[in-house]
């Protein structure tokens, strides 16, 4: 007996499916659509805990965000460094960059040499702002570096000794660290080894998946503020006036969303259908 | 003696005294028994330095694994000639990295790798992953009964709070999406968490009593007897 349609549907070879998705996802990049794009609480709370910080407040600005994560994370990182250095220009904050895997050193080293604050680029590196590169040792390295910063980085990713850099002037322990932000792909320990033992603000910038799984220890107080994925990194893009990719990204993103709703549905109507015709 | 040195019993025996030594200086601050006294400090290198051990031992058993596959090439024909492009960029992204001559870790070469191959690719590897859940979503997501229905309108609520273009349907959308992860998400996670800080303590407590050996794989056991 010959396969109906549904049946045929069902069994549909996946390249048809990423074909279409492929074409469906490329499109806004060639053809420019701007969605309505609404800025939820969660942004809201971060970026305003953020800009409630006092002058001169010292921010750690940890990454721990893979190659692979960083197609996410690459608008929220980005974002998050050109706000910094607002705040460091006009409001005298002092940013002290660390990686805590291994792309996280030349993966900073990249957004600086974007943003021009490379120290090939600008004589103003190491006075209000430094990258520390990678620190190897994970959890282990964060409990030391809590306690001494130097016994674990006494130079910086570029090998200054950081004594020879002005920003890291009475910067010893994580005590002397008023707020440290955080961006991740896959979990962090610096709640347990930062925020519970020494009380350090702590705020997110994750992975969207990961984002439920944070939101207890937002809600209990943990963190201040978490940004989630790509749609957060966009909302801050938006919030704070530096469009970026972000932007660019979000309607690929709605686009992609929108197609594999499609085909749920379209594989649940055919399932229904089957049934009721009991060939399944 | 090499045979009294393999016993299970002395792994066991540093774990157990190891991971005591941790729990305890937690909670007592004397000079010379404290998570800032010296041997602390010297207990937490070490373990950094036994990290970094280990991702020796895996360059080498990688090597060792690839370089079996070319060996027996006759046995495996169908896919040694990856396991010697593997071993040829571990080689070259290895001495480029080394502190020789204009190599090192600053250095341009190694930035390249990192940069213009690594970057992309792993940025691409993760985005194939995009398709696989399409392709996932069409032959697996279907209402076969009442707990799956319920979970794939959930699912759809989500995805459309996540995206920009859920907006245009209207505020309950982002409303729905909202309460979701502060309400039965929230509820769902910290129920997890208990539970998965639970079972670390028994695992953590069965490691140190002796009871849990995983990770003793290849120790020999009685030994010498």
């Amino acid at each position: 007996m010959a396969e109906s349609i549904w049946t045929k549907m069902s069994k549909i070879d996946a390249r048809w499916l990423f074909l279409f998705l492929w074409i469906v996802v490329l499109a806004p990049f060639i053809v420019s659509i701007s969605l309505p794009m609404k800025i939820s609480a969660l942004t809201n709370q971060w970026y305003n805990y953020l800009n409630d910080m006092p002058d001169g407040s010292v921010v750690l600005w940890s990454w721990d965000v893979s190659f692979a994560g960083w197609s996410e994370m690459e608008a929220s990182g980005v974002a998050v460094t050109k706000l910094l250095r607002k705040l460091m220009e006009e409001r005298d904050f002092r940013i002290i960059m660390i990686g805590h895997r291994s792309e996280c050193g030349p993966l900073p080293e990249i957004v600086l040499k974007d943003l021009g604050m490379h120290p090939d680029q600008t004589a103003e590196y190491g006075k209000k702002y430094c990258h520390l590169g990678y620190m190897a040792g994970g959890s282990v390295a964060m409990i030391n570096f809590a306690k001494d910063i130097r016994s674990v980085m006494p130079v910086d990713w570029w090998g200054t000794p950081l004594d020879d850099l002005p920003v890291m002037d009475g910067i010893n322990t994580i005590q002397d660290i008023d707020l440290c932000i955080y961006i991740e792909s896959g979990g962090t320990a610096a709640i347990t080894q930062w925020v519970i033992p020494y009380g350090t603000k702590l705020m997110l910038c994750s992975v969207q998946g990961n984002v439920p799984g944070q939101m207890p220890n937002l809600q209990a107080g943990l963190i201040k503020g978490m940004l989630g994925g790509l749609r957060g990194g966009a909302e801050l893009e938006k919030l704070t006036g530096f469009l970026g990719v972000g932007n660019i990204n979000i309607t690929a993103f709605s686009s992609a969303h929108l197609v594999i709703m499609a085909f749920i549905v379209l594989a649940n109507i055919t399932f229904f259908i089957r049934r009721a015709r009991r060939e399944i | 003696m090499a045979a009294i040195l393999r016993r299970r019993e002395i792994p066991i025996a540093l774990t157990a005294f190891f991971a005591l030594y941790m729990m305890i200086v937690y909670h007592f601050d004397y000079p010379w028994f404290s998570e800032n006294s010296q041997l602390t400090k010297d207990i937490q290198d070490f373990a950094r330095i036994l990290g970094i051990m280990a991702l020796g031992l895996g360059y080498i058993a990688i090597v060792r694994l690839h370089g079996g596959y070319i060996a027996r090439r006759v046995k495996h024909p169908q896919h040694w000639f990856w396991s010697l492009w593997l071993l040829i960029v571990l080689t070259i992204t290895t001495i480029v990295g080394l502190p020789i001559g204009n190599f090192g870790m600053r250095s341009v070469q190694l930035q390249y790798v990192y940069n213009s191959i690594l970057m992309p690719m792993r940025g691409a590897m993760y985005a194939v992953v995009a398709f696989y859940i399409a392709s996932a979503a069409y032959r697996v997501f279907l209402a076969r009964n009442k707990e799956a229905a319920v979970m794939l309108i959930l699912a759809s609520i989500m995805m459309l709070t996540n995206a920009p273009v859920g907006e245009l349907l209207g505020e309950w959308v982002g409303a729905t999406g909202s309460w979701l992860l502060t309400v039965p998400s929230m509820g769902g996670n910290r129920g997890l968490r208990i539970c998965g800080a639970l079972g670390s303590l028994v695992l953590a407590w069965r490691m140190i009593t002796g009871r849990e050996t995983g990770y003793l794989r290849g120790a020999v056991e009685g030994a010498g007897e």
